[in-house]
């Protein structure tokens, strides 16, 4: 075996290798070619898989780039958080309501006057919502405060920065007591010009006020009509803040030339030409509902057969309505007098010195009607059936100001829904559907003169309160 | 026994070897590499932020214009709740916010799924949050939860309110109520101050048409004048 002597002189010109030293050389070569191709990474981007690697303690993969190397370990990142932010501001609407208190009368106790007529008012209360612009999507929801101001949280996973997004509202007030309605029962949109709101931060979007001078808003003047019913009347009961929910306001329909109320449907059908006489209109409606919601099992037979309205015929008389000033049988108008009433209630407080009622797109003119005013016990014919005079016997109840002896009553407006849930179901005397009989399962008139203001004032004797002081000032009543 | 390798061969052989020692050694030690890139602390490459735009600066504002209101016969859907129980503030299923996170929603709804909703129970709220009636409610605001926590005589356990909070129940309670009597509201009640609103823009034209059309009427002079 010929062997690499380093000791033994080489010949000149030649130079001897062992097989076995070759094979050691070409296998340590190899072998070193293998830790270049890792080293170095060489791999075939088509075929060669991720080679898992570590950087910073965190878990990542190394990729067989187009040229042949392996790139560097990447980590994977999470995806960046979906845009989000708040958007605040302002709503307000002209205000063109009228039945607000004249600058010219004393204006103590009223709770809406001149000063805020014709002027921009907040559109108070009511759910809010954040719609993205591309696709009408929700992504935020909210109400306003008593002045109109908002503060909105949004969210919109489709994006990662600023977006395009629309304001609107809908005619709801924000606990859900109303909701201003289309004439068929669907929902109103009142919405802002597309708007960028900024991710990650509160983007104010102003104060935007819907209607003007030249062209008020109606929508937006009936649902604050029924806001200030709420707000500044109904709300002041547990009875109503437990019952009163849910109300549908369908504007506009003139299927009720003069508007009504239909308690067991919970919804209002206002006329076209209401949404600026609010205490005739929507404020007197409410009264309905809150007087069916009041009754015994939030339910009684509303009186609102043509023959109620047709004094002094027992059948009726086509054409037939009412007023302030009409007599009527007192089943009509004793519910027509508690309708007012409750509406006369948010407008003024019990200390107010002329509180008014009238049906008007303006002021009550004065003394048409002060409802502190009293006829006393004698009357003219048929005063006793004026709804007029119902409706100053129950604010006599409730007012703190004694223009007659014997007039020391000054209860809560809620004594009124409580004391009509005093009235036992039935069709007796004193029962909450004394106007009426059934007999086979057919609800028939019986008594016109059922359900008056007799009725009320001893149903609320059997709870404590005796009124007939109040009742008899003011005309009294034919009832039994 | 002589070596019956030719001196050609073995030179060759030797050849390749040291060939293939001296191009190992020249690729592990001097073959040009890729830049790695600077990793940041705490982590690996990460896709470029996006940054956001200036905002515009906002319009001003303006009424919205009377054709923007839209009369859509949209399904109002409502989420059920037991008939024994306060039917307030029941959850429009129909418009829902998009959310991330136990407390994202407004109007004190859960985050369900991404989307705003009723909840069913406390682990769907946030911390310090418990499902009443389908909102959550702050822990320490909840005095009931159902009728059934509460007295006999009819009471309910009803919901206050939403608040204006961007949550929406900074202020809201869940306490019994009996549906009787009432409280009067505050002697100090303040009334909302209105804003003058801008007057009606005046057609002079117009304007001035009405006066020539007054002055050549008798019965209308005095307006004339």
């Amino acid at each position: 075996m010929t062997t690499l002597d380093a000791k033994a002189p080489r010949s000149a010109g030649r130079w001897n290798l062992s097989p076995q030293l070759a094979g050691i050389s070409v296998l340590v070569a190899l072998t070193l070619l293998g830790f270049v191709r890792q080293a170095h990474a060489f791999c075939n981007p088509d075929t060669d898989p991720p080679i898992p690697c570590t950087v910073n303690g965190q878990d990542g993969e190394r990729t067989c780039q187009a040229n042949g190397q392996y790139g560097p370990c990447s980590v994977e990142s999470p995806p960046p958080p979906p845009s989000s932010g708040t958007v605040s501001g302002t709503v307000a609407f002209y205000q063109n309501q009228g039945n607000f208190c004249p600058s010219t009368r004393s204006c103590t106790g009223a709770t809406y006057l001149q000063s805020q007529y014709q002027t921009n008012m907040p559109i108070a209360e009511t759910k809010v919502f954040i719609r993205r612009a591309s696709d009408n999507a929700t992504i935020g929801q909210g109400v306003t405060d008593s002045t109109g101001r908002f503060t909105i949280s949004w969210t919109d996973p489709s994006a990662t920065g600023n977006i395009v997004a629309n304001f609107i509202w809908v005619g709801e007030h924000k606990d859900g007591r109303f909701a201003v309605r289309t004439s068929s029962g669907g929902q109103w949109i009142f919405w802002t010009p597309s708007l960028t709101l900024n991710n990650t931060v509160n983007t104010n979007i102003g104060t935007w006020t819907w209607g003007t001078a030249a062209a008020p808003n109606s929508l937006a003047n009936v649902y604050d009509g029924a806001y200030h019913m709420w707000a500044f009347g109904l709300s002041q009961s547990n009875r109503m803040n437990a019952f009163f929910t849910g109300l549908s306001i369908y504007a506009f329909d003139d299927v009720c030339p003069t508007s009504c109320a239909n308690g067991p449907s919970n919804r209002v059908t206002l006329d076209t030409n209401s949404p600026y006489s609010p205490q005739g209109r929507i404020m007197h409606e409410m009264g309905h509902i809150a007087s069916y919601k009041g009754s015994r099992d939030q339910s009684f037979t509303q009186v609102g057969g043509c023959e109620f309205y047709s004094y002094p015929s027992t059948s009726c008389v086509t054409g037939s309505g009412w007023n302030l000033t009409s007599a009527e049988w007192e089943a009509a108008a004793f519910e027509e007098g508690v309708a007012t009433h409750l509406g006369d209630v948010c407008l003024y407080r019990a200390f107010a010195t002329e509180p008014h009622t009238c049906l008007s797109s303006s002021s009550c003119g004065t003394g048409s009607f002060n409802i502190e005013s009293s006829l006393g016990t004698t009357c003219g014919t048929d005063q006793n059936r004026w709804p007029l005079n119902h409706i100053r016997y129950h604010w006599d109840n409730y007012d703190s100001i004694s223009d007659y002896p014997g007039e020391n009553l000054s209860r809560g407006m809620w004594e009124v829904v409580d004391t009509l849930n005093a009235f036992e179901p039935g069709t007796e005397n004193r029962q909450k559907d004394e106007p009426f009989l059934r007999v086979f399962g057919l609800t028939v008139t019986d008594d016109l003169d059922g359900r008056s203001p007799v009725d009320f004032r001893d149903n609320w004797i059997t709870w404590g309160t005796d009124s007939s002081t109040q009742l008899s000032n003011n005309c009294g009543s034919p009832g039994d | 026994m002589r070596n019956r390798r030719s001196q050609t061969a073995r030179a060759v052989i030797a050849g390749v070897t040291l060939l293939a020692i001296v191009a190992g050694f020249l690729a592990v030690y001097c073959w040009p590499r890729a830049p790695r890139p600077t990793s940041p602390a705490g982590g690996g490459t990460r896709l470029a932020a996006a940054h956001p735009r200036s905002a515009p600066s906002l319009a001003t504002p303006e009424a919205a214009p009377d054709d923007a209101l839209r009369g859509a016969p949209d399904a109002m859907v409502y989420h059920p709740r037991d008939t024994s129980e306060w039917q307030g503030m029941r959850v429009n299923m129909s418009m829902r916010a998009f959310c991330r996170g136990a407390k994202s929603c407004g109007l004190a709804a859960a985050c369900l799924d991404g989307q705003c909703g009723p909840c069913t129970s406390d682990g769907q709220c946030g911390d310090g949050e418990r499902c009443v009636l389908d909102h959550c409610v702050l822990a320490s605001n909840v005095h009931c939860r159902s009728h059934r926590d509460c007295s006999a005589d009819g009471a309910l356990c009803v919901l206050s309110g939403y608040s204006s909070d961007p949550r929406g129940n900074a202020d809201m309670r869940a306490d019994c109520l009996v549906p009787r009597g009432g409280k009067g509201l505050p002697d100090d009640l303040p009334l909302t101050v209105g804003i003058p609103a801008p007057a009606p823009e005046v057609n002079s034209g117009a304007l001035m048409d009405s006066v020539r059309r007054a002055a050549g009427n008798a019965e209308q002079a005095g307006v004339a004048h």
